[in-house]
């Protein structure tokens, strides 16, 4: 009996091994393992035996047959896949082409939001189409200042400006919220300027704002430094100027080490090493009186970031005419991200 | 605006010890901002005062003189040289062999037509101290054989352009000696005063009459005679040069040294060709002028303009007329220091398209107190040149509108808050002793007197001191201090959010991409179509396509034009400001340009991406229902508006064939919008659980035969209007199109209750059948 388990074993091996189809494995799988197999039989005649017989060929047997059924198991296996190989199932076509993409200055804008959100400033907005009164006045820019002069603004036939800049959210939001306030506002501007590679008449400002009880210049310098270090996404080294601007005294320019030659001085830089990047100030005083809040209780800081230099910056975009192309085979690469 | 370091030298006490080099990375940070630094005279080396000791002809080429040249140290060099001005005696600059020239980098001694030449003569202009090639330099005779050129003429220079825009609020430092006061600040130096001419003996009075009192703030001149020297120094000339002016004579420049030493703008009228000073206003009259700069321009009105009894001789504050221009001969000249209204200088040099160096000046709200150390000035320094002058009058003096030293308290607590920390009273009045402002210090603050030349717009505020305070003590210097975070919880207007969602949905739903477009319409588009938009806001100082838009689907079809030149199907889209004369709003815009044979997959694209991008973010339900959009280039076959709540907040239609031809023969586009703002104002509807029915439920098909035109919606409407407790809901499940549209719905039937019996359900069905059939749908059994 033994030799004909032996026998059995060898058979069935390489019967198995032989087939490539399922039928007739399946039809090997019943001769071998089927109610009449020789398998079956050997175990049913066991009953004849002696007990040490039956220990030893019972063993065998059994060793035989979960052989045999592991044989088939696997053979099955192999060809359920082989099956599937034959697959119309390309798994390897590309993917991703079809993401679409927002504008450079959308995303930047969005990152800089983000920071600012993390600090506790709100986002806010506001039109387009300015009251002069927005737009100069409360922010202490009076008829006839010089300041009118550096901004050459487009003016509506309804005597509105289209805003030479997003400040003019700052007064309408301390109307809107008065004091505490941390808000933070993006949107575009406009100026009457000739196009070149370098100059747009439409481009995009973010504008952040916070008035409390104790805002200093000090409170100023970090907010400004962890804000273009969340954004860069390194320690970058920013210095302060004075800077001039009608509503904010004392105001700054501030400038980052140039992010191109580390300060050694390039062209980008005009070989200064430095980058100017974000004007800003201690709000002044008849700026938060027009806007209702008392200056002697409250003081603020004010600051403006140019978007559009941001994302040429981020990108490497050399023509800023590129960004109001509307031209998608440029815009298309920038993604969502 | 140029300074030259010489100059800035003579101003402050010990200022060699100051690096004039980096000196200015400081200033850049606690004052202004620099545009550059030029070392002037790097590229002139090795070039000697000489004297030609012999002239003569070239043997073999008339063209050239040989020279023989005393270089001094009794060594004597031949130079050969093309130039006319020559002659035995003169005193030239020399560059020797291996000095440089500007242009010649190195000079050597090179063979011409048979005479070794060891030298090169050289001009103003080789020297780099003016444009003038006219001839080999003239120097004078007192200079000695054989030194350094630069010994005598100050060439080597640092030069600084500063950007005049950084010192629009700082009138003080448009010139050398505001300054050299900024720097002796922030090195701790000692400002030296100027020198002036202070003994004027003559009490003749001169005939000076201000009418217009408003816009003249002080009128200060005098009368010089006797002048007989017609050159500045070259010192002065160099540095004229060096800050981008041109020498013309001496008394030119010296008016405009003082402008460029203190700042403040100068005339020189020629003494007999003026009679008597009235300042006035031109008013209403219009008159004509001609200006030194030979053009007759056009006055306008209101223009403060200095006459005498018969005729306007200057333009105040902007430029003189040429009816009483100083030229060679005069002798005698009214010299005239004057402070004028900013406001109106600006506006009067904005009407006349004349900017000059003086109105430029005058802008920035001048100290009127200096207008007589200028004249003081200015005698002192025309008397260096020409010690035989005369002092024919007093100093005329009429000063309407003083200018006072502006007081401002500081509160200690005020300084506090603002730095951050505490300052101590000893650093708070050095530095503010260093800029000459005058500090009492009292318990709880400070009383700071500003200077005069600080007080005319700058220093009004406790504010503007603290700037002073904080720039000098550095920016560099303060701590950073993160803020207090309050705990009030303010969402702002969301709209910012709202819009980003949105543009990042569709970019990621769809492959799309976001463009930007300008505020306006290129007015070429809209008469190629005959889109009337002449009731539209308008900008009215552009030129072209100064027409706003009221509606961005348009501005995005131009875009498409061009983007069609590359790709046949994709899709664009932008939010932007939609302004019409009574509202400004948000407006979402979607344009999928596509072949024709794909225009109904992609209608049903978009229509999906509207329901989901409003469901997605308020979780409202969407209606979209045929309607007419008065847009000239829709064709309204498609249009579906998109209703919320009754409300319509947008569209989908299809470009009119007319424009869509434009972006190719089999070419259509589709186009959505939304209005943002409508969107935002839509409350979100909150979910409420249901508890899905715990007993089966069953679904059954039924396919309605409908005509091929007849719409979905119709058949809707029937299906929306039959009630039955069992009917949960049905949804479209398949359209198929032979000669018939034939639908089929799919009904779900079942109770929260019971499971339904089969009779039950049967009763349930046949009546669904019987609604729809009574309503002339037939179903396909």
């Amino acid at each position: 009996m033994k030799e004909k388990l032996e026998l059995l074993k060898q058979n069935a091996t390489s019967d198995i091994n032989n087939v490539s189809d399922e039928q007739s494995l399946l039809r090997l799988k019943s001769t071998y393992l089927g109610k009449d197999s020789q398998i079956m039989q050997v175990m049913k005649s066991m009953k004849d035996l002696t007990i040490e017989e039956k220990k030893e060929i019972g063993k065998l047997a059994n060793e035989v047959k979960s052989f045999i059924e592991n044989l088939v198991k696997e053979k099955m296996n192999e060809i359920s896949s082989k099956k599937e190989n034959k697959r119309i199932f390309d798994n390897t076509l590309p993917v991703g082409d079809e993401i679409g993409s927002l504008s450079p200055i959308t995303i930047v804008a969005n990152e800089v939001a983000e920071v600012l959100k993390k600090m506790g400033f709100m986002i806010v907005s506001g039109p387009e189409m300015e009251k002069e009164y927005y737009n100069f006045e409360a922010l202490n820019i009076p008829k006839n200042h010089p300041a009118r002069d550096m901004q050459d603004t487009y003016w509506t036939n309804l005597g509105d400006v289209l805003r030479t800049h997003t400040s003019p959210v700052q007064a309408r939001s301390m109307e809107t919220y008065g004091a505490p306030i941390r808000m933070a506002a993006p949107g575009r501007c406009f100026r009457n300027e000739d196009i070149d590679a370098c100059h747009e008449n439409t481009f995009f400002q973010i504008e952040g704002m916070v008035i409390d009880k104790e805002v200093s210049i000090s409170n100023l310098i970090y907010v400004m430094k962890n804000i273009l270090k969340e954004i860069y996404k390194k320690d970058i080294e920013v210095r302060l100027r004075p800077g001039f601007f009608p509503f904010v005294e004392p105001g700054f320019e501030l400038d980052i080490k140039c992010l191109i030659c580390g300060g050694k001085g390039c062209p980008t830089c005009k070989n200064s090493g430095w980058l100017e990047l974000c004007p800003c100030g201690m709000i002044h005083p008849e700026v938060l009186r027009m806007g209702n809040i008392n200056p002697d209780e409250y003081s603020g800081f004010a600051f403006g970031i140019g978007l559009t230099r941001m994302a040429m910056m981020k990108y490497k975009i050399n023509d800023i005419r590129m960004l109001n192309s509307g031209e998608i085979r440029h815009l298309k690469q920038f993604k969502v991200k | 605006m140029y300074i030259s370091c010489n100059v800035l030298k003579k101003y402050i006490k010990d200022s060699d010890k100051i690096d004039f080099l980096n000196v200015w990375n400081d200033f850049t940070i606690r004052s202004a901002e620099i545009d550059g630094i030029e070392e002037k005279g790097k590229d002139i080396n090795n070039v000697v005062v000489a004297k030609i000791v012999k002239l003569e002809k070239h043997k073999s080429n008339e063209k050239y003189n040989v020279l023989t040249l005393d270089i001094g140290y009794r060594k004597e060099i031949t130079v050969v040289s093309s130039a006319t001005n020559l002659y035995e005696g003169m005193l030239v600059p020399c560059a020797l062999q291996g000095g440089s020239l500007k242009g010649i980098s190195e000079v050597v001694s090179i063979n011409l037509d048979g005479v070794e030449s060891q030298g090169v003569l050289a001009s103003e202009r080789e020297l780099g101290i003016s444009d003038s090639h006219l001839g080999v330099m003239d120097l004078d005779k007192s200079y000695i054989v054989g030194e350094d050129i630069k010994k005598y003429i100050p060439i080597d220079d640092i030069v600084i352009e500063i950007d005049n825009k950084s010192l629009t609020n700082r009138p003080d430092m448009w010139g050398h000696y505001g300054i050299a006061r900024e720097i002796a600040a922030i090195t701790g130096k000692e400002l030296l005063p100027l020198e002036i001419f202070d003994n004027i003996d003559s009490t003749k009075p001169l005939n000076i009459k201000v009418e217009d009192t408003k816009n003249c703030n002080r009128y200060s001149c005098v009368e010089i005679g006797n002048i007989t020297k017609k050159e500045a120094t070259m010192e002065m000339k160099v540095m004229l040069y060096y800050c981008s002016m041109r020498s013309i004579s001496l008394l030119v420049d010296l008016t405009n040294y003082l402008m460029l030493e203190l700042g403040q703008p100068m005339h020189a009228f020629d003494s007999k060709k003026i009679n008597n000073i009235i300042v006035k206003n031109t008013g209403k009259e219009k008159i004509k002028f001609t200006t030194l700069d030979g053009e007759e321009r056009n006055i306008p009105e209101n223009t403060l303009m200095i006459c005498d009894e018969n005729r306007p001789v200057a333009i105040a504050g902007i430029m003189g007329g040429l009816n009483s221009e100083i030229d060679d001969d005069t002798e005698t000249l009214i010299l005239e220091s004057a402070n004028f209204d900013s406001a109106s200088v600006r506006k009067s040099a904005v009407a006349l398209g004349l900017r000059t160096e003086a109105s430029a000046r005058y802008e920035k709200s001048l100290d009127p107190n200096m207008t007589v150390l200028a004249i003081k000035r200015f005698i002192k320094l025309l008397m260096d040149v020409d010690e035989n002058i005369s002092i024919n009058s007093r100093i005329e003096d009429i000063y309407t509108n003083e200018v006072k030293e502006n007081v401002v308290e500081l509160k200690k607590d005020y300084l506090k808050k603002y730095m951050g920390f505490t300052l101590d009273d000893k650093t708070v009045c050095d530095i503010l002793n260093s800029l000459h402002f005058k500090v009492e210090v009292k318990d709880d603050k400070y009383i700071v007197t500003a200077p005069t030349y600080r007080s005319t717009k700058d220093i009004t505020y406790s504010a503007d001191i603290i700037e002073e305070i904080a720039r000098i003590y550095g920016y560099n210097n303060l701590k950073e201090v993160p803020l207090k975070l309050d705990l009030i919880v303010r969402e702002g207007d969301n709209k910012y959010d709202l819009e980003y969602n949105l543009k990042k949905s569709i970019a990621l739903d769809t492959g799309f991409s976001e463009i930007h477009t300008y505020l306006w319409y290129q007015t070429e588009l809209l008469n190629k179509y005959g889109i009337n938009k002449e009731d539209n806001v308008k900008i009215v100082n552009k030129k072209d396509n100064n027409i706003i838009r009221d509606d961005i689907s348009l501005s995005l079809f131009e875009q498409c034009i061009k983007n069609s030149k590359y790709y046949s199907e994709y899709g664009i889209f932008e939010i932007g400001s939609a302004i019409t004369k009574e509202k400004e709003e948000r407006v979402l815009s979607i344009l999928s340009v596509c072949f024709k044979s794909n225009l109904e997959d992609k209608y049903m694209e978009i229509k999906k991406l509207i329901y989901k991008l409003i469901s997605s973010n308020k979780n409202i339900d969407v209606k979209f229902k045929q309607y007419k959009i008065d847009k000239k280039y829709l064709n309204n076959e498609y249009t579906l508006a998109v209703f919320v709540n009754d409300d319509i907040i947008g569209y989908i239609s299809v470009f009119d064939r007319l424009f869509a031809k434009e972006c190719g023969k089999k070419i259509e586009i589709v186009n959505a919008e939304l209005n943002v703002e409508k969107i935002l104002n839509l409350n979100k509807q909150d979910i409420e659980y249901i508890e899905p029915s715990r007993y089966p439920v069953t679904t059954i098909d039924y396919t309605i035969i409908m005509d091929k035109d007849d719409l979905y919606n119709n058949l809707d409407e029937v299906l929306k209007k039959y009630n039955n407790e069992y009917l949960i809901d049905y949804k479209l499940y398949d359209v198929y199109i032979d000669d018939k549209k034939k639908v089929t719905i799919r009904f779900t039937i079942g109770s929260n209750n019971k499971t339904l019996t089969h009779d039950e359900i049967q009763e349930v069905s046949n009546k669904i059948l019987e609604h729809i059939e009574k309503n002339n749908y037939s179903i396909v059994k």
